[in-house]
């Protein structure tokens, strides 16, 4: 996914309004089903990527809906931004781009009264994926942590204003664990204790490392506090995604969607079919 | 009770700087699931960005 499009400040400014959905392609059938209802390649099944602006109850398409944002809107991906006029193409999409974003967000402005109310926190489905999500992003995760439904449910209200503040959105992914043994397989070096631990993913998102832990009887002023310090601290080098690809390909480490993959490259396709 | 791992970086933190930026630039804050996004623009009434990525690279994992 080429995320050079929805990570300009216009965009991300633009896209605040909007209830933004990021799903994980070939890691959960009900979503493999909706995508396949909104756009399917020429094969006819889904493509590795996708993009559409919907209406607020998910039923209706707002734009068009095709693999990236550049379909729908132009631009010249960030692969082959060093093609003659790609810095341009890519200003009058983004504008293009922001403004049809900005359009719906006027007509559909919310139900009056739902923004008074602290949002839902941004959740990932489980610490696996969240912990992939988490590296592939290169930004830390604010695991969630309690054993109890009600507890779990306290320490989730409790950090909605915090995700939402202008200082902390955006800069943090949020997954809920309610199960000691799923955290202690994805987060090394620290027990599962009730309450938020910020994590930190290693650069293939197999495990991450615990950077500040925050007991469930802290004060919310307190974790907004700590929280925003430790993101402040955070900043990982950028990814090369060729480096990436090629150490990790020759370390051997693979991840396995959930539900098989349909929009395989030809480069893919070769791979598998030189693989014993 | 909170436990700090690196203690004497968050300590210089929170005293020397104002608390009001993190590290790096604000990205758009995305739901991961179908689920619970569907669920939240249906309880505020706003318009829905829909995107989906491959979370691996050629299978390997840490990349989109």
């Amino acid at each position: 996914m080429d995320g050079s499009f929805l990570s300009t400040r216009a965009t991300v400014e633009a896209a605040r309004p909007f209830v933004c959905i990021r799903l994980a392609t070939y890691e959960n059938q009900d979503e493999v089903d909706f995508m396949k209802a909104l756009y399917v390649s020429y094969t006819g099944e889904i493509a590795n990527t996708m993009f559409a602006l919907l209406s607020p109850d998910g039923k209706t398409r707002l734009s068009e809906a095709d693999r990236s944002p550049a379909q729908v809107f132009g631009g010249v991906s960030q692969r082959r931004s060093d093609q003659p006029g790609a810095t341009e193409q890519n200003k009058v999409a983004a504008a293009r781009r922001v403004e049809s974003m900005e359009v719906i967000s006027l007509a559909c402005p919310g139900k009056k009264g739902a923004g008074g109310a602290p949002q839902a926190l941004p959740f990932l489905g489980d610490l696996r994926m969240a912990v992939n999500v988490a590296a592939c992003d290169n930004q830390p995760l604010v695991v969630v942590y309690a054993e109890k439904p009600d507890e779990l449910a306290r320490l989730e209200k409790a950090l909605q204003p915090i995700a939402w503040s202008k200082e902390v959105i955006g800069r943090a992914l949020y997954v809920a664990v309610s199960d000691a043994a799923e955290y202690t397989r994805f987060i090394k070096g620290e027990k599962p204790a009730v309450g938020y631990a910020l994590v930190a993913p290693e650069p293939y998102g197999r495990h991450a490392a615990p950077l500040l832990a925050i007991d469930a009887a802290t004060k919310p002023d307190s974790v907004r506090k700590q929280l925003i310090a430790a993101l402040a601290l955070f900043n990982p080098p950028p990814k090369d995604f060729e480096k990436h690809e090629a150490e990790g390909l020759k370390a051997g480490i693979q991840w396995k969607p959930k539900t098989p993959i349909t929009d395989r490259s030809r480069r893919q396709r070769g791979r598998s079919r030189r693989r014993p | 009770m909170t436990r700090l791992f690196f203690l004497f970086p968050l300590l210089a933190a929170l005293f020397a700087i104002k608390v009001s930026a993190a590290g790096g630039e604000p990205q758009v804050a995305w739901h991961g699931t179908l689920k619970g996004g569907l669920a939240e623009a249906a309880r505020t009434g706003r318009p829905i960005l829909l995107v989906s990525g491959l979370a691996c690279l050629h299978q390997v994992p840490g990349i989109w």
